[in-house]
């Protein structure tokens, strides 16, 4: 019997610690850098239009479906830690979904940082930091690693099978496939790793032109997308993976999406051509023949795909640079709450606020952001910085 | 329309008499436009030795009145209908300096048949290298009169003109001749003057002329919504055009200074916002003390700027040049690390793009034209005087951020240019004459 295809769906949910709007002149008085009130308003915003109700539609198709429903998600640290902190109720929801075995969880830096770029020993500890929140919340331990926003390049494979992970997902990427197949398992340089690879154009049909009435596809529906999925020669696995907050938030709900996120879900399990699967499935049945050879970084962000969502600007690349200089300086005060304080300054989206792109990935920035402008981002982040090394100084 | 569009512009500042960002601008889009249409431009002073190419230029200094031929009889409008003004208030200063008694007189709706004589003596106050001394009402009275009699001598189909000063004349010549009418922006009396001036005969006069114009072009969207909600004017009929700037050889210099240097450039009149510049300073200084503020320019607000300054004990770290030449001003720029504009009301802001040229990051007022074009600025309302000292602070203190605000700047000049805006106008033109042409058939 003919396997059928795998579609692999990987729902990402983060949320950073969003910091406040720290003026020079709150540099040295003991102005709190983490903006708790916001963050607050975000996540629970985000869980009325988002996480609960898609959750409900989880566990809905979940129950419906015991031993067909195959998906796959990735918390942030610290998205898990404010959902704790601000809506115990969320997090009891993913729980209660999680409570399914198909379902599996992702490995990813705690801080949901960049850290695998600059300093591996820091990597490590978030990574291992996160896979021990993961099973003390939701007793899993993740064996596939989403890096921060898919980011990759053959450097990182062996830092990730280093601690224990067999897989990675990250980014197709046209440059470097070269006409090759993304929707199949490549190995990394080294062969140590398996590596799948994220489908952009179809998780994009939905991440980004779902809404889009001047798409081609407009509307997208369940059926249009199976028959996209079943135009795709010679695959394996296809992997969809998305914010979660595509659902409800990114889209809103008048749009239908959640009718086309579950009739979609649907139509696969009932399909004779197509099954969910999760990485850990997919893994199981198919190997490697390839190697994905990825020499410099890429990531799912933005057209470039690239690190410059990050670092594409001098202000950014300051800012980066910083926080990592102070790593050594904090681990020698040996202070718990001190390292998570920095930690939770290396989040990526203080540096994508910082962005100062201005096409249409612009856009994408300005609309996550909750500063006026990049410039702003920066300042703040900043005067933090300054504070943070005062702070360092007198303890 | 088979034939290029033939403008009749009324313009009051052009080089080299130069006072502000009205000369600049008015050559600037005058220079562009005239690759388009055909360009007849009337101004109360020409210099023999500054001409452009491909216009028509008539600088009433050097007006010679024999060449007139007055056609009283065919053409009589009556002049000045349309401003019920009897007595115009003294002191009440349009763009220069104070203490001056600008006008007092009471005009006559009756006066008709202008004589050569006559004129010959009103051409007198054109003779002058200071358009805004005490005989101002004087010029702007004599210069529409003038403006007038040229322009039935002239074939146009568009009366464009510049600030109020020119606007009476357009108003007249529009009466006179049924031609379309744009009344082009550069600054408001409420933006020179505080919203408290309006209501006064200048703003009358802008209100009127922008009632009676076909089109109003703003040099900015600040300064449209100005115009549509303070002076009511209806909103289909006014457009923003923003102003550009030429690209100028602009170089860096060693400056002798250790210190850093934030600088002002500007008239020192409230709109500016002297106070505000000295206010942010104080604050700065308290934190960053090795920092110079220079303040270049003059104005009603100096001396008073001066003695605040000795009063603050800002002595040794404020700077005060006076007028500078462009030399100087361009030499300053070179050496300046901050270039700061907290104006109350900005039309534009001109200097600003000059700032941005320089590679000097902009610290702007949100009440500002040019904060629209300069995304790259930092901004901060006039008023707040903590946003607009962080600002400062935060782009001495961090370099990736004022490497980033030059870089951003440049893009932001590159989408700016005289051309550009010149096509913009117009097609403002072609637009109205096209929608003329469709009434004239519909009524026909």
């Amino acid at each position: 019997m003919l396997l059928m295809i795998s579609i692999c769906f990987y729902f990402q949910v983060h949320q950073p610690y969003r910091i406040n709007e720290f003026t020079f002149f709150n540099i040295g008085k003991n102005k709190s850098y983490i903006n708790d009130a916001l963050n607050e308003e975000i996540i629970n915003k985000v869980s009325q239009s988002c996480y609960l109700p898609a959750n409900e539609l989880m566990i809905n198709l979940s129950l419906k479906y015991p031993n067909k429903f195959k998906i796959a998600y990735s918390f942030s640290g610290i998205a898990i830690e404010q959902m704790e902190k601000y809506a115990p109720d969320t997090l009891a929801s993913f729980k209660t979904l999680m409570l399914n075995p198909n379902i599996e969880i992702l490995g990813e830096t705690y801080y949901h940082s960049l850290s695998s770029i600059y300093i591996p020993e820091e990597f490590e500890r978030q990574a291992k930091l996160h896979s021990k929140k993961v099973k003390e919340i939701f007793k899993q331990t993740p064996t596939t690693f989403r890096n921060t926003e898919l980011i990759y390049s053959n450097n990182t494979a062996p830092l990730v099978h280093n601690i224990g992970f067999n897989t990675i997902i990250t980014e197709s990427v046209g440059r470097i496939l070269k006409g090759k197949n993304e929707n199949r398992i490549y190995n990394d340089s080294n062969k140590h790793t398996n590596l799948m690879l994220r489908n952009y154009n179809l998780s994009d049909d939905i991440g980004f032109r779902f809404s889009d009435k001047n798409s081609k596809e407009y509307p997208l529906t369940a059926k249009k997308f199976i028959h996209k999925l079943s135009k795709i020669k010679d695959a394996e696995c296809i992997n969809i993976c998305l914010d979660y907050e595509t659902f409800g938030e990114h889209h809103k709900k008048e749009n239908k999406i959640f009718g086309f996120l579950e009739n979609t879900l649907e139509e696969i399990m009932n399909s004779t051509d197509f099954e969910l699967a999760t990485p850990k499935v997919v893994t199981s049945l198919y190997k490697p023949t390839d190697v994905y050879d990825v020499k410099e970084y890429i990531s799912w962000a933005d057209t470039e795909r690239d690190l410059s969502a990050w670092l594409g600007n001098s202000m950014q690349h300051e800012a980066m640079k910083k926080i990592y200089e102070l790593r050594e300086k904090v681990f020698a005060k040996n202070n718990k709450e001190l390292i998570d304080l920095w930690a939770k300054l290396t989040t990526s989206d203080h540096f994508y606020y910082m962005s100062t792109k201005t096409n249409s990935d612009g856009m994408v920035h300005k609309y996550f952001s909750p500063y006026n402008t990049p410039y702003d981002a920066y300042v703040y982040y900043m005067n933090i910085i300054s504070d943070f090394e005062i702070k360092l100084k007198n303890i | 329309m088979a034939h290029k569009p033939k403008v009749l512009m009324l313009g009051w500042e052009f080089p080299p008499i130069l006072n502000g960002g009205l000369g600049v601008a008015s050559y600037g889009l005058t220079k562009a436009l005239s690759k388009l249409v055909d360009i007849t431009l009337i101004l109360p002073i020409t210099d023999p030795n500054f001409w452009v190419e491909n216009i028509e230029m008539i600088g009433l200094n050097n007006f010679d009145i024999e060449n007139i031929k007055i056609n009283s009889t065919t053409q009589r409008y009556e002049f000045l209908e349309h401003i019920q003004i009897e007595k115009i208030a003294a002191n009440l200063l349009p763009y220069q300096v104070a203490d001056k008694v600008l006008f007092e007189s009471t005009f006559s709706t009756s006066e008709l048949h202008p004589l050569k004589e006559k004129l010959r003596e009103e051409l007198e106050v054109f003779k002058t290298n200071d358009l805004y001394d005490g005989a101002l009402g004087q010029r702007v009275y004599n210069f529409s009169k003038m403006a007038c009699i040229l322009a039935f001598k002239k074939d146009f189909d568009i009366i464009h003109a510049h600030d109020w000063m020119t606007l009476v004349a357009a108003m007249e010549i529009k009466s006179a001749t049924q031609k379309p009418m744009v009344a082009h922006i550069h600054s408001l009396e409420i933006d020179r003057n505080g919203v408290e001036s309006y209501g006064n005969w200048i703003s009358q006069i802008e209100k009127t002329a922008m009632e009676m114009a076909d089109m109003v072009v703003a040099v900015s969207q600040y300064t449209a919504n100005l115009i549509k909600e303070v002076y009511k004017i209806p909103a289909h009929k006014v457009y923003a055009v923003h102003n550009a700037i030429d690209q100028v050889p602009v170089f860096r210099s060693e400056s002798s200074l250790p210190e850093k240097v934030v600088m002002f450039l500007g008239r020192v009149t409230g709109q500016k916002g002297p106070e505000l510049f000295m206010d942010v300073a104080t604050k700065v200084l308290e934190y960053i003390p090795n920092v110079r503020f220079v303040m270049a320019g003059t104005g009603n607000k100096l001396k008073e700027m001066i003695e605040m300054g000795a009063y603050k004990d800002l002595g040794n770290r404020f700077h005060f040049t006076g007028f500078l030449s462009p030399e100087k001003v361009r030499y300053l720029l070179s050496i300046s690390d901050v270039y700061v504009m907290p104006s109350v009301s900005e039309p534009f802001g001109l200097t600003a793009l000059e700032a941005a040229q320089f590679g000097v990051p902009c610290v702007i007022s949100n009440q500002s034209g040019v904060a629209e074009v300069l995304t790259s600025a930092l901004k901060a309302d006039y008023w707040d005087v903590d946003k607009m000292s962080e600002n400062i602070i935060s782009i001495l203190k961090y370099k990736g951020l004022r490497d980033q605000l030059v870089k951003d700047a440049y893009a932001d000049l590159a989408k700016v240019s005289w051309e550009k805006s010149a096509a913009e106008v117009y097609n403002l033109y072609l637009h109205h004459i096209a929608e003329e042409e469709e009434e004239v058939l519909f009524i026909g």
